[in-house]
């Protein structure tokens, strides 16, 4: 049996590590220059220890995990992760570190900590990493925000509504996917500090356990819960007979690792029409804001177009493609193309969406306000972050408090709009888009299409088409460009949209635009960092041409619009006295 | 502009009031079903707000042009520059581009659609943020069935004339190789119930003299309409044949009948306007007394009865086409909407 190692646990650990490291040495900096700095004051000092001792210890730095494992438990955390309690292991293969069987370092969890006799989590360790993967799928991950133990409490109330089934799936997932931890850490998502956590390999065996070498289970508490929550909608239950089956299917159609699912891990639930909400950003909505806002600058590039005529080409016997994947692909195209989204329901979802003219202009509420706000926000950020490295040139740490706030307020607007035109039918349609974009992807990149263009890549073969027989070029380079930018853009807000309400504390940490050790994601359209925002707004500024200028005009803050929580129709009673009294268009 | 004493109110209440009573004149169906809610959220500040005056389309005054046309001289005919003083360029030219879908598909059919989304589509999307000034313009007219034609106007730069229709875009070619001094600044794209048709006006660097459009006109083949169109421009404007610079604007569109060629002038750059402007234009109609009545009509409508007040009369333009002589279309600012007082005023409190 292989340890297990909680991926989304130790991904936060790491950030959270990385995050207190580059703050750890900005003080020290400030420290040793004291002559010219002014050395540090006495929070700053206490701010420094503290980071210190966290760093030092091996105990989960994660505020978020601290705080749902000491409200679950109903302790403090620092009793907590110090003081042996004892829960419902069995007593022969109690862990040696016992006082921290709630706590995980770096995603090993007290259980997987022992040196020799690995099992499987237990159940309070199962509650607690269920619990922290149905936050985490709501993005409920701030523990300083208002509500969030009652957040957590009725993350645990829908763990202990399907306990059998969460039990079911760890059982079924918890060895399932064996990999090597030098993986793991290699691919950034775990700290190299787990390394020997267990033992340091300086006594006899003088092997660090664990060792980079050994194999570990990975397991993702987010990607049970998101399982567990699927099987529960469908109305499964723990004894069904086919349910290892449904949990596989499940699991591998929230990685995407099956043919036909999403490609997003995401999964984006139906909206709860009987739950109220007290929200107004839903990040669902800005998930599948996303996606559509990709498609739709790739619809500028024409990229459905090209595809569409390359299946015209194809079926006028036009395209010298031998028997293969790519003209089966196009077959099938074609004889599906009755059940694909059409150009016109695109359209009227990029209307609806970003206020984009198009579609039917007789069914679609625009989003009118969208262009001031995205023009308003980008420029905001690209502002903020001009304005600190003109004030890291001249001045050290300047607080850039009213900045911050027209960055937030900016971001909420956009949040909320976007949020607010994006329910129903979007979420469907932004999961059949991305799969679309990575079809056409694949399609226009298959070496016989580009060669039957003479392509070089996929974007020469949609210049070629768009030139030679849709009506002209268009700036593919823009375009994409632009798609890449804006998905990083609308991910941060998804992301991040906790800090856009009304608090007082850094919407955009100054310190991770500074700092080279807090800079960009390895994935920056599903998980940006600030300073990815930041660059993703320079880059959409820069290939739309805007002038400083212009940038420092749509940085002003302007008074916010109404933008309700969500859509609101007229009442028809309403409807009905405007259209007697002929207000309205006449229908011809 | 609203009377002194009186309380400030939605600059919206004067536009509808103006369009309803012209279309009351006039006998044209309300154009407030149509496009109240543009004017709702173009025309949402109070009356006496000076950022009105900052706009591309009437500066110094509330960007609303109602305008007479001979060729169409039974309908109410109004150009606005659309969202408030505050919006941004895109902005403009979205909701424009919105709203002209908005009219076209129901009144004019979804082909006419189809149409205008294959004429705009270089103006769509976030294109044009580096060097746009304004956005667009939105322009309706009216009639007694209701809408007779929609246009809007984009901003144009020489880089984009390959987005216009080939044969406009050729056309365009050919009159700036004619004319150097004729610089491309918007295109503008009518649908009416039957037909459609795009126009690229050019702007006319230095002072111009009526006689040297004579090359150009004969090589799109409306070389024989340039006496017409002088005997306009000499008659309204007292015997000026020359136009100083940043004064002319001159506009081409193909029509069935071939190349038509619009001469706009805009009086505000005429150093010395006749006090009987308005008396010479009449002159001009007086050998074809119906749209002369029209003419009359019309400036009651909008209560214009005097060429004496400076900034009433914004453009004159003229058209020609090879089969029909010179014919005028009359842009006027409305008194009520001249920004000239309240910002006196405000510059009085300054």
């Amino acid at each position: 049996m292989n340890r297990i190692l909680l991926v989304d646990l130790g991904e936060r650990e790491l950030k959270e590590r990385q995050r207190l490291r580059a703050r750890k040495q900005v003080l020290e900096t400030m420290l040793e220059n004291s002559p010219t700095t002014g050395g540090i004051s006495v929070s700053q000092h206490d701010e420094l220890v503290e980071i210190t001792r966290t760093l030092e210890s091996d105990v989960v730095a994660d505020p978020f995990y601290r705080k749902v494992a000491s409200t679950v438990t109903q302790r403090p955390w620092e009793r907590l992760a110090g003081v042996a309690e004892d829960d419902d292991d069995d007593e022969r293969t109690r862990p040696r570190h016992s006082k921290t069987d709630y706590v995980h370092m770096y995603g090993l969890i007290g259980s997987q900590r022992t040196p020799n006799i690995i099992r499987g989590l237990g159940p309070n360790e199962r509650e607690i990493v269920g619990i922290c993967g149905l936050l985490q799928l709501e993005g409920n991950t701030e523990p300083g925000r208002q509500g969030f133990v009652k957040k957590i409490s009725a993350a645990q109330g829908e763990y202990r509504e399907y306990r059998e089934l969460f039990d079911a799936a760890f059982e079924y997932l918890d060895q399932k996917y064996a990999v090597a931890l030098r993986s793991q850490v290699q691919a950034r998502l775990v700290d190299a500090a787990i390394y020997g956590v267990i033992d340091r390999g300086d006594g006899k065996s003088g092997e660090p356990a664990p060792a980079p070498g050994d194999r570990v289970a990975v397991l993702s508490g987010r990607n049970v819960a998101a399982v567990v929550r699927k099987l529960a909608g469908e109305g499964v239950s723990a004894n069904d007979p086919w349910l290892a089956s449904r949990i596989e299917n499940a699991y591998e159609m929230q990685s995407g690792a099956v043919n036909g699912a999403p490609p997003s891990s995401l999964e984006i639930p139906l909206p709860d029409l009987e739950e109220a909400t007290d929200v107004e950003i839903v990040r669902e909505n800005l998930e599948a804001a996303q996606a559509i806002y990709f498609a739709y600058q790739l619809e500028e590039a024409r990229l459905p177009q090209v595809v569409e005529r390359i299946v015209e080409l194809f079926r006028a016997g036009l395209l010298p493609l031998s028997y293969g994947k790519t003209g089966d692909y196009l077959y099938d195209y074609y004889k599906k193309s009755a059940e694909r989204i059409t150009e016109g329901e695109r359209r009227d979802l990029y209307m609806r969406a970003f206020g984009a003219p198009g579609g039917d202009p007789s069914l679609n509420q625009p989003n009118r306000e969208f262009a001031d706000l995205w023009l308003r926000f980008i420029s905001a950020v690209s502002a903020f972050g001009r304005q600190l490295s003109v004030d890291r040139m001249f001045r050290s740490q300047v607080p850039l408090s009213v900045s911050q706030e027209q960055v937030r307020k900016a971001a909420r607007d956009l949040a909320a709009s976007l949020s607010r035109n994006c329910y129903g039918i979007a979420y469907q349609f932004s999961k059949e888009l991305k799969t679309l974009i990575i079809e056409y992807r694949d399609l226009l990149s298959d070496p016989e299409i580009r060669g039957a263009f003479g392509a070089r890549d996929m974007w020469q073969v949609i210049d070629q088409v768009n030139a030679n027989y849709l009506g002209g070029a268009r700036n593919s380079h823009r375009y994409r460009t632009q798609a890449r930018a804006g998905a990083v853009v609308i991910a941060w807000l998804a992301r991040n949209h906790q800090r856009l309400t009304n608090r007082f504390d850094e919407v955009i940490h100054t310190g991770a635009l500074t700092n080279p050790q807090l800079r960009g994601s390895e994935r920056p359209m599903e998980d940006p960092t600030d300073w990815d925002l930041l660059q993703a707004c320079e880059q959409w500024l820069a290939v739309g041409g805007v002038q400083d200028n212009r940038i420092e005009e749509y940085a002003q803050p302007v008074e916010s619009p109404t933008i309700t929580s969500k859509p609101i129709e007229m009442p028809q009673i309403a409807r009905d006295i405007l259209d007697s009294a002929g207000i309205g268009l006449p229908s011809f | 502009m609203r009377n002194q004493g009186t309380r400030a109110q939605p600059m919206k209440h004067l536009v509808e009031r103006s369009l309803h009573s012209a279309a009351r004149a006039l006998g044209t169906r309300d154009p407030l079903p149509y496009v109240g809610d543009l004017i709702e959220r173009t025309f949402y500040l109070p009356d006496d707000d000076v950022s009105y005056a900052r706009n591309a389309l009437t500066p110094g005054a509330v960007p609303y042009e109602p305008s007479f046309s001979e060729a169409e001289p039974n309908t109410l005919r109004f150009t606005i520059e659309p969202l408030g003083p505050g919006a941004s360029p895109v902005s403009r030219r979205d909701e424009a581009t919105r709203e002209m879908r908005r009219l076209v598909q129901p009144v004019f059919g979804r082909d006419a659609l189809s149409w205008f989304d294959s004429r705009s589509e270089e103006w769509r999307g976030f294109g044009g943020l580096s060097w746009m000034n304004f956005g667009a313009w939105f322009g309706s007219a009216f009639d007694g069935d209701g809408l007779y034609a929609a246009k809007i106007y984009y901003e144009l730069l020489p880089s984009q004339i390959d987005a216009l229709s080939p044969g406009l875009a050729r056309l365009t070619r050919m009159v700036m190789a004619e004319m150097p001094t004729l610089m491309p600044i918007f295109t503008s794209i009518g649908c009416k119930r039957d037909t459609g048709s795009q126009r690229v006006t050019f702007l006319h660097r230095g002072p111009l003299q009526v006689s040297a459009l004579g090359p150009l006109m004969n090589r799109l083949g409306i070389g024989h309409q340039l006496p017409s169109l002088m005997r306009i421009v000499g008659v309204a404007l007292g015997g000026r044949f020359e136009l100083p610079p940043g004064g002319v604007l001159v506009g081409i569109r193909e029509t069935p009948d071939g190349v038509e060629l619009k001469l706009e002038i805009l009086l505000a750059a005429i150093p010395d306007l006749p006090s009987r402007f308005l008396d010479l234009i009449k002159l001009g109609l007086a050998e074809r007394p119906r749209q002369l009545l029209a003419l009359t009509r019309w400036l009651d409508a909008f209560g214009v009865d005097e060429a004496g007040e400076q900034g009433h009369f914004s453009v004159l333009s003229i058209r020609v086409t090879p089969s029909s002589q010179a014919r005028i279309s009359l842009y006027v600012r409305p008194i009520e909407f001249e920004m000239r007082e309240a910002i006196e005023e405000a510059q009085a409190l300054q």
